[in-house]
């Protein structure tokens, strides 16, 4: 069951989608507790990402300058991440996943819609191109 | 400092470290959703399509990885069940960059997004 579950967040994850949280959906609904589940998804998102920059880095898709300032923003946000996810009671932080993984949802569901009216082969009908939020 | 910061970067880095925070914000607090702030940031700053999504991944696998030594050093990371599901995330991982440029995701990500948005908004009632 778990190979499975870390099967299908590992290809969703190669694909872009999801946002990096369905294995920690599948965790969840697996009965692991909000943190360790956070802390495995955290975890797992290492060496899945690592194989796909791999593959991005052959390609000469990743901007390393604009990454590193991101990158070292992100510090001083992860520890007070980590803090708060420390402090908060634990319904609250589930609630906050549930939040996102909603938010996570409605965006693929409007790019997946715009994607099927807009194939990028071409070899659909052109359609109006909506500007919805960038995928 | 001067060396990373050429012309057409300058302009860059307040919304840099400012959407990098709120991204390492969210990796902290959530265990995910980095990525939900920096691909539209960088797609807004220039930086489009494929190329957002290869910066943003770019951003967050070191992030997680700081992420997950802080929830380790916190007694959170339960290293058995990270060990348990790493080969089934890396054979996965594998077959997903091979079926991406094989398989049209137009389904796939509308039928995945009605699937999160149940989880999602179960989660948000049930709490």
């Amino acid at each position: 069951m778990l190979l499975a579950a870390s099967a299908v967040s590992g290809v969703l994850a190669a694909m872009g989608l999801g946002g990096g949280s369905i294995l920690l959906l599948c965790l969840r609904a697996g009965g692991v507790e909000q943190l360790p589940a956070q802390g495995a998804n955290l975890a797992l998102v290492v060496p899945v990402g690592l194989l796909g920059l791999w593959f991005h880095r052959k390609r000469g898709l990743v901007e390393w300058r604009t990454a590193l300032l991101m990158a070292l923003g992100g510090l001083g946000g992860i520890w007070m991440g980590a803090w708060a996810a420390g402090w908060l009671p634990e319904h609250w932080l589930r609630r906050m996943f549930g939040a996102l993984v909603t938010v996570i949802g409605v965006r693929e569901l409007l790019g997946g819609i715009r994607q099927l009216k807009n194939p990028q082969d071409g070899s659909g009908k052109g359609g109006k191109e909506k500007e919805l939020s960038a995928e | 400092m001067k060396k990373i910061l050429q012309k057409n970067q300058k302009r860059r880095l307040f919304p840099a470290l400012l959407g990098g925070a709120a991204a390492g914000a969210l990796n902290g607090l959530l265990g995910a959703g980095g990525g939900m702030v920096l691909v539209p940031l960088l797609e807004t700053l220039g930086v489009r399509g494929k190329k957002s999504h290869a910066t943003s991944l770019a951003v967050v696998v070191p992030l997680s990885a700081a992420s997950a030594w802080l929830y380790h050093s916190r007694g959170w990371l339960d290293t058995g069940l990270v060990l348990a599901c790493l080969p089934g995330a890396l054979a996965g991982a594998a077959a997903g960059a091979w079926l991406l440029h094989r398989v049209r995701a137009g389904w796939l990500k509308t039928a995945l997004g009605v699937l999160m948005l149940w989880a999602g908004v179960r989660s948000l009632w049930a709490g």
